[in-house]
């Protein structure tokens, strides 16, 4: 599916651009991070369709930005920004989901991503059945995959009981 | 929704209208009785206002265009073309036609030989799935390395591996999808809710929607496939599933008669010690 790259900005530029200013915290990083999501679309956007692409514009500035915190190995001040920052440099939840991505792909869905579900419910707060709906999963599937990292990632949880 | 904050992604998805109807109706009481969030919605509006004009689609477009060719660009091709033309053209050797067969060579070579590592990597599943047929009841699938194998009633697999469900329906319109493990831990698979239709898909193979990661439960689980000419009352089912619970290893529990259900498909994974 072709897209119109100038719409797609027009329309979702701000939402991108404020989500990744609200996980960055920093100007020309969220702004580097947003021009890197409508990259990202262009280059798959074959991914479009059949969803509201703010879902998918969304979990993508999401990802993007956990990747610059992660590769930049910077940690923003404040106890949000702990947690954020223990959930893109904790490479083991990708270790350990890498390989359902994969399935997932196979069977031609979304590749849900761990690190975003983390985010999604120890930074956004949203609800198991939020989260569902944004991942395009189940909630039983959104539960098992929380019951894992809890069982798994001390460190997210310790932060989490703080 | 009442109680709590509402995120920032459901009031994106407000104003960019790609909330369904359901929610954009209970947002919109909660912002006609919300002082706070009218303010956080008028803020976002003045917010997207700001940027476009900030960063206007004009110049950013073609930032973004230019760095999505730079990614693109497949350099292993460019410098093996680059190589060519070098020798054609500096050392004169080439005709017109040994032009063309090089072009030709670097052409087939592009569309056949090189490909992208994610096109290498995808495996054939649609061979495994014709292989099997179409008899009602669950296939499921493991994932195995870089290839997908089907497995069969009482294989061994282990914590970790990661599987696929699929089914058929012989005809019923209904299907239920759960599993217990040997710890007693009932998973329902489809629907994915208790509160939600048993309607399934009918006359071929259906994945379902999320694939399935085995935990560390000892022994077994067993996955039983219920189907039905009518909605099956899942809660009666579940109930009957939790109490068996632990130690269940029999797949000759029949939930058909606690749920309305007419047929029973089951299938049991050992697990690996």
């Amino acid at each position: 599916m072709d897209i119109d790259i100038e719409d797609y900005y027009r329309k979702y530029a701000p939402m991108v651009l404020r989500r990744c200013r609200f996980l960055l915290r920093e100007e020309e990083s969220a702004l580097d991070a947003m021009q890197e999501v409508f990259v990202n679309l262009i280059r798959s956007s074959g991914r479009l369709s059949g969803s509201y692409p703010s879902s998918l514009l969304y979990r993508m500035a999401t990802n993007v930005c956990l990747n610059m915190i992660r590769s930049e190995k910077r940690r923003p001040a404040g106890p949000i920004d702990d947690v954020l920052f223990a959930i893109a440099s904790n490479e083991r939840f990708e270790e350990r989901f890498e390989a359902r991505d994969f399935l997932d792909r196979i069977f031609g869905r979304e590749a849900p991503s761990t690190r975003e579900i983390a985010v999604m419910h120890f930074i956004d707060r949203l609800t198991h059945e939020e989260i569902a709906e944004e991942m395009g999963m189940s909630v039983s599937g959104i539960r098992k995959r929380l019951s894992v990292l809890r069982k798994r990632a001390l460190e997210i949880k310790e932060l989490k009981d703080e | 929704m009442n109680n709590r904050r509402v995120p920032d992604i459901t009031l994106e998805r407000f104003l960019l209208d790609e909330l369904d109807e359901k929610r954009v109706r209970e947002l919109r009481d909660m912002i006609a009785a919300d002082t706070v969030l009218r303010l956080r919605l008028e803020e976002m509006k003045e917010s997207s206002r700001d940027i476009l004009s900030l960063y206007p689609e004009e110049t950013m477009s073609l930032r973004i265009r230019e760095k999505a060719f730079r990614k693109t660009r497949r350099p292993l091709i460019r410098s093996k073309l680059k190589n060519v033309f070098y020798a054609l053209f500096s050392k004169r050797l080439i005709s017109a036609a040994a032009f063309a067969s090089v072009i030709a060579a670097v052409t087939f070579y592009a569309l056949t030989i090189y490909r992208p590592a994610e096109m290498r990597r995808q495996p054939e599943v649609a061979d495994v799935t014709r292989a099997k047929g179409l008899a009602p009841g669950l296939y499921i699938y493991r994932k195995k390395g870089d290839s997908i194998e089907i497995l069969e009633n009482g294989s061994v697999a282990g914590e970790g591996d990661l599987l696929q469900i699929g089914y058929v329906s012989a005809g019923l319109e209904h299907g239920l999808i759960f599993s217990i493990d040997g710890s007693g831990a009932v998973t329902l698979q489809h629907p994915d809710r208790a509160d939600r239709s048993t309607a399934i898909g009918t006359g071929k193979k259906i994945l379902l929607p999320t694939s399935y990661e085995l935990d560390d439960a000892p022994g077994f689980e067993t996955f039983y496939f219920i189907t039905s000419r009518k909605e099956i009352d899942v809660d009666m089912v579940m109930k009957k599933a939790q109490k068996i619970g632990r130690g269940s290893a029999s797949d000759t529990i029949d939930f058909t008669r606690a749920g309305s259900g007419d047929r029973q498909y089951v299938f049991t994974l050992n697990k690996r010690k």
